[in-house]
C-alpha cells in the first residue's frame, strides 16, 4: 500500500458509462496489477508520467532546452488534490447526480492503493449522501478494506478478467488467489455488487475463460455480469509512453457482433451477460 | 423638324458611343497596368456620365436629382467629384465630373486606397459594409445616396462589357 | 358525441412525421411545398404606403393620422392571394414566400442589387423586372431624406456616425420597430368591433385633448384597415369557390375549404371567434397586419396554447373538432408563420445571412395565478412542432421544476431530440424572478412569452423592443487596451483616454479602463438609441399596434410614446465568452504570479495587435493554459461574474424615450458570426477574423465539461441578466430513444434547478455539418438553432457555418466528455474553403 500522496490522472464528469445515472469519476494513479491490454498504462505507476504526443508537436525545442512545451505536446499526468478539494469538485455535480441517481465513481488504476486518501474523501461524500461506486480489479487486503472504505461505498463494479490462475499471473503480473478469495467476500456484503469482463480478443475473450467464469459466478450465485468490449483507444497511449505493449494488441475495436456472439455463448452457459 | 434634330443628333450619339469605346480602351488599359488603379474611378465616372446621356432608360434615374458626391482617396491624394443637374442647353438631366472635391455634398466617400476606389466602382458587387469593417472605406453624409450611386454605378461595367473586379470577400 | 379532453395525448401519439402523407396528407403537402418555395422580395405594402405618404393631401395631417391611413391604404387595398390549400385565409405578403420592403428602415439597401438581387449567389430573392422598377422610380427616390437613419443624421449626425463605424454597436431602431408580443387575445375573445367600440368610448371621455383624440381615431382607422383586408379575404375565398364548378374529389375538398374560409373571414377577427379554426384564423390575421404597420422581425404571436385552449377545449368536447383535425389547424398556422422572411442586402447577407422573421410562440409554464399551464393544446402544439420542424415559427417550452409535471419536461425533451433543435427550453423559476426585478408585478411576470430569439417580457404589456442595441464586447476589450482607440479610428481616441497598456498597474486598473470604455459606449448606444426612439415618434406611430397592448387604449397614448404597461428596451452582447477568456487571459499572464508565461500587458497587446504572429509559445499558452469560462475555473468564473454584473449596473437606471428600462440580455442570432469574421485577434488565443462563441456560450473548443459548462452559466446571476440568453449546447447524436430521452432531460433539469435561465441545442456530429457544408444540396432541410432561432443550416452564410460546426460537442451517451473537432480548426478550415458555396 502506498503512503505516497495519491495522483489523480483524470476527472470524467457528467459520464454515463460507469455506473446508474450521471456520474464523476475520479482516475487514481498506480495499481500492482499489469495487463497487457491495460487502456490507461498511464495509470500503471503512482508517479508521474511524461506524455508526448507527436501529432501536437511543433518542433519548436522549447523542451530542450528546459522550458515549457506550450502546445502541450509533453505534458505530465497525476496532480494531487487535497481531499477537501477534490470533494468541493466532485460536489458542484450533485444536483446532476440527484436527478439522474448518479453519484461519483472512483476508478484508477486500483484506487485501493490508497486507502488512508478514500477515507477521507467517502465519508463526506456519504455524509453529503452521495451515492459512491468504485471500480476495481479486486486486488487489496480484504480486512482493512471492509473496515475503512467498504462502509462508504454503495456499489462495486470488480474486475474478474482470467479465471486461470496462471493465465492471470501471466497477463496482469499477479495471481486471481486473492481476486476470487474477495469477491467471494463480497458477495456477502451490503453492497451492490457488479462484475465486469473485459473482452479482449484471444486473450480474456476466449470459450475457456468464459466457461470457468460462468462457472465461478454460478458458484458465487452472482446471476450475470458486464462485458466491456475490447477498444483500441489505449493505443495512443502507449504510444505516448514511449512504451509498446507486452503483447500486440488489436488496432481495430471489438465488433457488435462478436461481442453479441460472446454474449450468446456466455448466456449459452447458464449466466447472464450485459453489454457495456 | 424631327427629322432635322436627328440630322444634327446622329453625328452626336455616334460621337458619344466613340467616346465611350475610348473610354472602355483607356479602362481596359489601367486594369492590364495592374497596380496603381488611380485613374479609374474619374474613367469610370465620365463613362457613367456617358452613359447617362445616350441611356434614356438609366436617364430616369436622375430625373429631379441634384445630388453632389465626393470621393477621396487618401493614398494619392485623389479626389473627384459628381453632381447631377438639369442641364438647361440639353433640356435634360445630366451628370457632371469634376476633378477636385466639391462642398454641400449629399454624401462624401473616402477610401483608403485606389483599389478600394476601383472595386467601388468596378465590383460585381461593392461590399460598403466590409469596406468600413475593414477599415478602407469611410462615409459621411446620407448613406442613402450611395446605394443609389451603387445601383447607377453598378451599369458601367456591364454596359462596357468590361469584367467586373472581383471583390475579396 | 365529443370525446373527453384526457384522451388526446394517447391519440397524439398515432401520429409521426413517418406516417404524415397519410393521415395528416394536407399538411405534408403544405410541408413540401414550403421546401421548395422561393423567396421573393414583396413590394406590395412598399409600394401602398409610398403611394399614401406621398398624396398632397395627406401632407397636412397629423403623423398619428397619417401614418394609420398609409397602412390602412396597404391593408385594404392589397390583393388577396390563395398560394395553396392552406386553412388559413391571409398571408403576409404577396408570394408564397415573401420578404416584404420596408422603406421607412432599411428597404433601401437593397438598391444597389436590383438588378441582380434575384440571381445573386447568396440567398437570392427573386425581384420581378416590374417590381425593381417601381422600387426605383416610385418608392426609393421619396424615402431617400426619410428614412429613419437619415432623420436621425439630420439630427447628430456625430452620434449616426458611430453606428456607421459598424464595430461599436447596431440600433436596431435603425431597422425596426418590432421585438414584442401583442396581446392577440383580445381579439380572439372580444373582436375588433369592440377595440372600435371601446376606442369611440375613450375618445368621448377625453375631453379636447388632441393627441388623444387622433390616437384613438387612428385606432379606428387601423382596425378598420384589419377589418377591410378580411372582408376581402371572404370575397376572394368565396370568388374562387364559385370558379371551382367540376366535382374531382380534390377540387370539391378545395371548394369546402375556401367556403369555410369565407364564412370565417367575414366574421372574425370583427367578432369574437366561436371555434377553434375562428380563433386561430383571427390571431393569423391580426399577425398580419402587424407586420403590415411595422417590421416582420420578431413579432410574436406568444402563449398561444393558452388563448386558444378554451376555443381548443370547446370544441374537442362537444366534437365539433377531431385531433386530426385540430393537428392540421394549427399545422396550417405554424406554415402561415414561416410564409416571409427579412430583406437581407447583399452586404449584410455576408455578415449576417440566413436569419427568418422569428415568430416566437411559447409554451406551458405556469399562470398568472403561478398554477401549471400545461394543458392538452400545449401537447398537440409540440407534436406539430414535432411534425414540421421548420425554421419559423420559433418555439419556445418554458417549465418550472415542481409545478409543471415531469412528463412534460420529457416530452419536449423527446421533440428536441426528434427535430434535433427544437423547441428552446426555458427556466420558469429564474426567468420570473429576473422580470420581477424589473419590477414587474409577479402576475405579471409569470406571464411572460419568448420574444423573438430569448428574450421575455410579459405578454401583451410589454412593449419590450428587446433588439434595441447590440452592444460589441470585443470592441469595448480594444478600446480599453488601446487607450480609447478602435480598429478603425486611426490614432484618434474615440472613447475616454484610460490609458495605453504600460499605464495599467495590474488587473484592478484593466478593469477601470474596461469599464469605462464600456460605459462611455453605453452611454452613446442609450443616446442613440433614444435619438432613435424620437424619431419613431416623430414618423412612426403605431396604432394598429398600440390597439393590441394593454395599457394605450386606457392612457390614449401610442406604444411608441411609453402607452404600454412596460416598456422596456433591450441590450444584448456580442463576444461573451472570448472576452471573458480575454480578460482571463490578462490576468493570468500580465497580473499574477505565473512563472510559466509572464509579460507586460503592452507586450501582450503588442502580440494580438500582430495576430500573434512570431508569438506562438505565447498563443498555444493563452489557448491551452490560461483560465476559461465554462471550466469552473476560480479566475475565469470571478471574471465572468464581475462582467456581467458591470454591464448590468451600467445600463441599471438607465431610462429609455418611453420611460422604460434597458434590458441586459446575451443573445446574437447569427451576429457572432458575422462580426468574428471581421474582428482582429483577442488575448484569448482566438485569431483574426474568427468567428465569436454564440450568446452566452463558453467558447468553442475550450476543454470543458458538460457539467462545469452548465455550472458555469447557471452560476451568472439571472437578476443581471433580466433579457435573458442563449446557450448553445450540441450533443452527440444520441440513440435508445428513452433511455437518451430520460438523460436529456435530466441534465435539463438538474441544469435549471442550479439556476440556469435558457438552453438550446443541436444534436449534430461535427462530421454531419462539414458533410452539409461540403455537398449542400444532400442537406436541403437541415434545421440547426443559431443563437436564439432555427435555420436552414444551407441558407447560413460561410462564417455561421463554420460556427456551427466547431461549436463545442458533448457525448451525453458516454464518458460526458467534450469530444474535440479532429482534425483541429487548421485543417478543417481548407475544407470549409473548399466546400463553401458562399
Ligand atoms: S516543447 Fe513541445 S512542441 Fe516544442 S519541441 Fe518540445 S515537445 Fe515539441
Amino acid at each position: 500500500m502506498s503512503s505516497l500522496k495519491p495522483l489523480v490522472f483524470d476527472i470524467v464528469r457528467g459520464s454515463c458509462v460507469d455506473g446508474p445515472g450521471l456520474r464523476s469519476v475520479v482516475f487514481l494513479k498506480g495499481c500492482p496489477l499489469r495487463c497487457v491490454w491495460c487502456h490507461n498504462p498511464e495509470s500503471y505507476e503512482v508517479t508521474p508520467d511524461l506524455l508526448f504526443d507527436a501529432e501536437r508537436c511543433r518542433k519548436c525545442g522549447n523542451c530542450l532546452e528546459g522550458r515549457p512545451c506550450f502546445p502541450g505536446a509533453r505534458r505530465v499526468v497525476g496532480q494531487y488534490y487535497p481531499p477537501s478539494e477534490l470533494i468541493e469538485l466532485l460536489l458542484r455535480d450533485r444536483l446532476y447526480y440527484e436527478q439522474s441517481g448518479g453519484g461519483v465513481t472512483f476508478s484508477g488504476g486500483e484506487p485501493t492503493l490508497f486507502m488512508h486518501y478514500l477515507e477521507k474523501i467517502l465519508p463526506c461524500l456519504q455524509a453529503e449522501g452521495i451515492d459512491v461506486a468504485l471500480q476495481t480489479s479486486g486486488y487489496f487486503p480484504f480486512i482493512p478494506f471492509a473496515s475503512r472504505l467498504l462502509p462508504f461505498i454503495n456499489r462495486i463494479a470488480f474486475d474478474l478478467k482470467l479465471i486461470d490462475a496462471d493465465l492471470h499471473l501471466a497477463y496482469t503480473g499477479v495471481s486471481n488467489d486473492l481476486i476470487k478469495a474477495n469477491l467471494t467476500a463480497l458477495v456477502s456484503c451490503d453492497v451492490e455488487l457488479s462484475v465486469r469482463v473485459p473482452l479482449v480478443p484471444e486473450l480474456t475473450a476466449t470459450r475457456s475463460n468464459l466457461d470457468g467464469i460462468a462457472l465461478f459466478l454460478r458458484q458465487l450465485g452472482i446471476e450475470g455480469c458486464e462485458f466491456m468490449a475490447y477498444n483500441p483507444s489505449g493505443l495512443s497511449k502507449w504510444k505516448q509512453l514511449d512504451r509498446t505493449p507486452p503483447v500486440p494488441l488489436p488496432e481495430e475495436p471489438m465488433t457488435r457482433a462478436e461481442l453479441e456472439r460472446w454474449c450468446a455463448y456466455f448466456e449459452s452457459r447458464g449466466t447472464h451477460a450485459a453489454k457495456a | 423638324m424631327r427629322r432635322l434634330f436627328r440630322r444634327i443628333f446622329r453625328p452626336v450619339r455616334t460621337a458619344r458611343e466613340q467616346l465611350l469605346k475610348d473610354l472602355r480602351q483607356e479602362m481596359l488599359e489601367i486594369l492590364a497596368r495592374g497596380g496603381n488603379l488611380d485613374g479609374l474611378m474619374t474613367v469610370a465616372l465620365k463613362a457613367l456620365r456617358l452613359i447617362l446621356l445616350i441611356d434614356r432608360d438609366l436617364r430616369r434615374n436622375i430625373r429631379d436629382f441634384n445630388a453632389r458626391y465626393s470621393f477621396i482617396c487618401l493614398d494619392g491624394n485623389l479626389a473627384v467629384s459628381v453632381s447631377f443637374k438639369r442641364s438647361r442647353f440639353l433640356r435634360q438631366p445630366v451628370m457632371e465630373v469634376h476633378d477636385e472635391a466639391i462642398d454641400n455634398t449629399n454624401i462624401t466617400v473616402t477610401f483608403a486606397d485606389t483599389r478600394t476606389m476601383a472595386e467601388f466602382v468596378m465590383s460585381e458587387s461593392p461590399d460598403i459594409f466590409a469596406g468600413i469593417l475593414d477599415n478602407k472605406l469611410a462615409l459621411d453624409g446620407n448613406l442613402n445616396y450611395i446605394l443609389k450611386f451603387i445601383y447607377l454605378v453598378r451599369h458601367v461595367p456591364k454596359r462596357m462589357g468590361i469584367e467586373p473586379i472581383s471583390c475579396p470577400a | 358525441m365529443g370525446f373527453s379532453i384526457q384522451d388526446i395525448r394517447p391519440q397524439l401519439a398515432k401520429f409521426t412525421r413517418d406516417n404524415m402523407s397519410e393521415t395528416l396528407p394536407l399538411l405534408a403537402e403544405l410541408l413540401t411545398r414550403h421546401h421548395k418555395a422561393r423567396t421573393a422580395v414583396d413590394v406590395e405594402r412598399a409600394r401602398y404606403i409610398t403611394a399614401y405618404m406621398k398624396k398632397p393631401d395627406s401632407r397636412d395631417e397629423p403623423i398619428q393620422i397619417k401614418r394609420a391611413k398609409a397602412v390602412k391604404n396597404y391593408l385594404s387595398n392589397r390583393k388577396v392571394h390563395f398560394h395553396d390549400d392552406n386553412r388559413l385565409g391571409g398571408a403576409t405578403t404577396a408570394h408564397e414566400l415573401g420578404a416584404p420592403v420596408y422603406p421607412e428602415f432599411f428597404g433601401l439597401g437593397i438598391w444597389p442589387e436590383l438588378e441582380f438581387i434575384s440571381e445573386r449567389k447568396a440567398n437570392p430573392q427573386f425581384l420581378s423586372t416590374q417590381d425593381a422598377k417601381t422600387l426605383n422610380y416610385d418608392v426609393f427616390p421619396w424615402w431617400l431624406e426619410r428614412t429613419i437613419s437619415e432623420q436621425v443624421r439630420k439630427k447628430d449626425s456625430e452620434s449616426q456616425a458611430l453606428v456607421e463605424k459598424m464595430i461599436l454597436m447596431t440600433i436596431s431602431k435603425a431597422a425596426t420597430i418590432s421585438h414584442t408580443t401583442p396581446d392577440y387575445g383580445r381579439v380572439v375573445k372580444q373582436g375588433i368591433n369592440k377595440i372600435i367600440a371601446n376606442s369611440r368610448e375613450q375618445e368621448a371621455a377625453c375631453g379636447s385633448d388632441t393627441t388623444k383624440i387622433n390616437f384613438y381615431k387612428s385606432i379606428r382607422i387601423s382596425m378598420q384597415g384589419i377589418l377591410d383586408y378580411s372582408a376581402n379575404i371572404a370575397v376572394q375565398a368565396q370568388k374562387r369557390a364559385d370558379e371551382i364548378s367540376d366535382s374531382a374529389p380534390q377540387h370539391i375538398n378545395r371548394r369546402s375549404n375556401l367556403l369555410e374560409i369565407a364564412r370565417i373571414c367575414s366574421k372574425v377577427p370583427a367578432e369574437p371567434a366561436a371555434s377553434y379554426h375562428e380563433a386561430v384564423t383571427a390571431l393569423w390575421i391580426c399577425q398580419v397586419a402587424v407586420m403590415a404597420e411595422n417590421s416582420n422581425m420578431a413579432i410574436n404571436p406568444g402563449r398561444i396554447d393558452q388563448i386558444l385552449y378554451p376555443f381548443f377545449r370547446n370544441d374537442i368536447e362537444s366534437g365539433r373538432l377531431t385531433v386530426a383535425e385540430a393537428l392540421e389547424i394549427t399545422g396550417c398556422l405554424w406554415l402561415k408563420l414561416a410564409d416571409n422572411v427579412n430583406l437581407v442586402p447583399e452586404a449584410a447577407e455576408r455578415l449576417f445571412g440566413g436569419a427568418g422573421a422569428v415568430p416566437a410562440i411559447t409554451l406551458g409554464g405556469i399562470d398568472a395565478d403561478g398554477r401549471d399551464a400545461v394543458n392538452e393544446l400545449t401537447y398537440l402544439m409540440l407534436k406539430v412542432t414535432e411534425l414540421l420542424p421548420i425554421r419559423d415559427p420559433n418555439v419556445n417550452a418554458r417549465y418550472l421544476s415542481g409545478t409543471n409535471p415531469v412528463e412534460y419536461r420529457d416530452e419536449v425533451s423527446r421533440v428536441i431530440l426528434s427535430t434535433k433543435a427544437i423547441p428552446a427550453f426555458f427556466n420558469d423559476e429564474q426567468n420570473i424572478r429576473a422580470l420581477e426585478e424589473q419590477a414587474e408585478t409577479l402576475e405579471h411576470a409569470r406571464d411572460y412569452a419568448v420574444v423573438g430569439c430569448v428574450e421575455l417580457g410579459s405578454a401583451g404589456r410589454d412593449y419590450s423592443a428587446s433588439s434595441s442595441i447590440f452592444m460589441m464586447l470585443h470592441t469595448v476589450l480594444y478600446m480599453a487596451l488601446h487607450n480609447g482607440r478602435t480598429p478603425v479610428t486611426g490614432d484618434k481616441s474615440l472613447g475616454p483616454e484610460t490609458g495605453e497598456p504600460a499605464d495599467l498597474p495590474d488587473i484592478e486598473a484593466f478593469w477601470s479602463a474596461f469599464e469605462a470604455q464600456y460605459a462611455w459606449l453605453a452611454d452613446k448606444a442609450v443616446h442613440l438609441n433614444n435619438l432613435y426612439g424620437k424619431a419613431h415618434q416623430e414618423n412612426l406611430p403605431t396604432p394598429l399596434l398600440s390597439s393590441l397592448f394593454h395599457g394605450p387604449m386606457e392612457s390614449g397614448r401610442d406604444l411608441i410614446f411609453g402607452g404600454a404597461v412596460y416598456n422596456s428596451s433591450g441590450v444584448t452582447h456580442i463576444g461573451f465568452a472570448d472576452v471573458c477568456d480575454s480578460i482571463n487571459a490578462i490576468e493570468d499572464v500580465c497580473f499574477s504570479n505565473n512563472r510559466m508565461m509572464h509579460m507586460p500587458l503592452a507586450d501582450l497587446v503588442a502580440a494580438v495587435d500582430a495576430d500573434f504572429e512570431g508569438y506562438d509559445d505565447l498563443w498555444h499558452y493563452v489557448r491551452n493554459r490560461a483560465p476559461k469560462y465554462g471550466t469552473e475555473h476560480k479566475v475565469a468564473i470571478r471574471n465572468s461574474q464581475r462582467m456581467i454584473r458591470n454591464n448590468f449596473e451600467c445600463f441599471d437606471g438607465k431610462r429609455n424615450y418611453r420611460g422604460g428600462n434597458y434590458r441586459v440580455a446575451y443573445w446574437t442570432m447569427t451576429n457572432h458570426a458575422g462580426y468574428g469574421r471581421v474582428a482582429g485577434a483577442l488575448p484569448n488565443g482566438r485569431k483574426a477574423k474568427v468567428v465569436f462563441s454564440s450568446g452566452i456560450t463558453p467558447a468553442s473548443q475550450v476543454d470543458t465539461s458538460l457539467t462545469s459548462a452548465l455550472n458555469d452559466v447557471a452560476r451568472l446571476d439571472s437578476r443581471h441578466i433580466p433579457g435573458a440568453y442563449a446557450l448553445n449546447m450540441k450533443y452527440s447524436s444520441l440513440e435508445g430513444e428513452s433511455a437518451a430521452t430520460k438523460r436529456f432531460s435530466d441534465v435539463i433539469e438538474s441544469y435549471f434547478r442550479s439556476g440556469g435561465q435558457q438552453v438550446q441545442f443541436n444534436i449534430q456530429d461535427y462530421h454531419t455539418l462539414i458533410d452539409a457544408k461540403a455537398t449542400p444540396d444532400e442537406y436541403e432541410d437541415l434545421l440547426v438553432r443559431v443563437s436564439g432561432y432555427s435555420a436552414y443550416f444551407n441558407s447560413l452564410n460561410s462564417a455561421m457555418q463554420d460556427e456551427l460546426i466547431t461549436r463545442s460537442q458533448y457525448d451525453l451517451m458516454g464518458n460526458g466528455k467534450f469530444v474535440k473537432l479532429d482534425p483541429p480548426l487548421k485543417s478543417f478550415k481548407s475544407l470549409s474553403k473548399a466546400g463553401g458555396a458562399k
